[in-house]
């Protein structure tokens, strides 16, 4: 009896190492990242510095973003690499008249805000106009606790079929934010 | 780009230095474009299918940087699990597989890293894909690019 305890025992210590990620910091290069098995996370709690709303104003014209952490996220229910990943809302009013919203925070694959790190106070972002359907990538870089600048651009490379809109681009592409 | 009227059989383009730099291999928009060729039946024989990128390296006032890349569909089912899932959304293809510390791919790196992480990415990501490095003077000499086990890039000439 005690050897099947001892023996269930030691099947299950093992069965919980297995199934254990290894935790790389989000410092981590990609080629320190290796196997299938992994934990990419926030470990020093960096996302901290961006996390929160964050607005641009001038005049009844404003642009104001909402992000929010997510842990240990996967992008499928068989993988077993996870990340933690900052994703986020926007609303754009111009000239008190709202342009453009997104009103809910939504993880992969819904997202339509996400910031990446890159350094702990550079961010790249993906952001899709909810109105003309259109992408652009960018920077966000914290230049005091409390002051970014937000600069967007199009997307690099050829761009067949899905997202081509005549209606332009109608969220700001360059301007310095405010935390809230 | 509107989808072409029909069905083709390769696709070659060009990147080029708009001032920001220039991407030395396929770029996230490129795999998107590549999806929806598919996904909308624009691809004659995916089996025969070749997507060509020739780049001017970030160098542009020398031809020692530019790049030649082709990718293949070796494995329908996978590169339609690896699109369904990472290919549908420009945004989703460039922050999550390329400006991502996991597997960063960008104009502010050099050639080298960005060729040996494309090919991972793709590799990892079980995208049925094949990557080949061509010969920069000529379409005749290509060479096939895989990651080994130990994570270092392998390469098998074509010729």
């Amino acid at each position: 009896m005690k050897k099947l305890i001892l023996f269930t025992t030691v099947f299950v210590v093992m069965l919980s190492c297995s199934a254990q990620s290894i935790v790389y910091d989000i410092t981590a290069s990609p080629e320190q990242i290796v196997g299938d098995n992994y934990y990419i996370k926030d470990v020093n709690n960096q996302f901290s510095s961006v996390v929160g709303t964050w607005k641009w104003q001038d005049g009844i014209s404003y642009f104001e973003i909402t992000l929010q952490k997510f842990e240990m996220e996967s992008y499928s229910s068989s993988s077993t690499k996870y990340y933690d990943h900052i994703y986020g809302k926007y609303k754009y009013v111009e000239n008190g008249v709202v342009i453009a919203e997104v009103s809910q925070i939504n993880p992969f694959p819904n997202f339509k805000l996400v910031f990446s790190f890159d350094t702990p106070t550079k961010y790249i972002i993906g952001i899709n106009d909810v109105v003309s359907g259109k992408n652009k990538k960018g920077y966000f870089i914290i230049i005091s606790p409390n002051t970014a600048t937000l600069e967007l651009k199009d997307i690099e490379g050829v761009n067949i079929g899905g997202y081509n809109s005549i209606i332009p681009f109608s969220l700001p592409t360059s301007v310095t934010l405010t935390k809230q | 780009m509107p989808l072409p009227n029909t069905k083709v059989d390769s696709f070659i383009h060009n990147h080029f230095n708009n001032g920001n730099g220039t991407l030395s291999v396929f770029s996230g928009s490129d795999l998107y474009s590549l999806y929806e060729l598919y996904i909308n039946d624009k691809i004659k024989d995916l089996s025969k299918f070749v997507m060509v990128v020739t780049t001017p390296g970030n160098n542009i006032s020398s031809t020692d940087d530019d790049t030649l890349y082709a990718i293949t569909i070796n494995n329908g089912t996978e590169f339609a699990a690896f699109g369904e899932k990472y290919l549908t959304d420009p945004n989703i293809v460039d922050i999550i597989l390329y400006n991502n510390k996991r597997n960063y791919i960008s104009s502010n790196i050099s050639n080298e890293l960005n060729e040996e992480r494309f090919v991972r990415m793709l590799q990892k990501n079980n995208s049925g894909m094949s990557v080949y490095r061509g010969d920069r003077t000529n379409l005749n000499s290509w060479t096939k690019l895989s990651i080994r086990n130990n994570y270092t890039l392998k390469e098998v000439n074509c010729n």
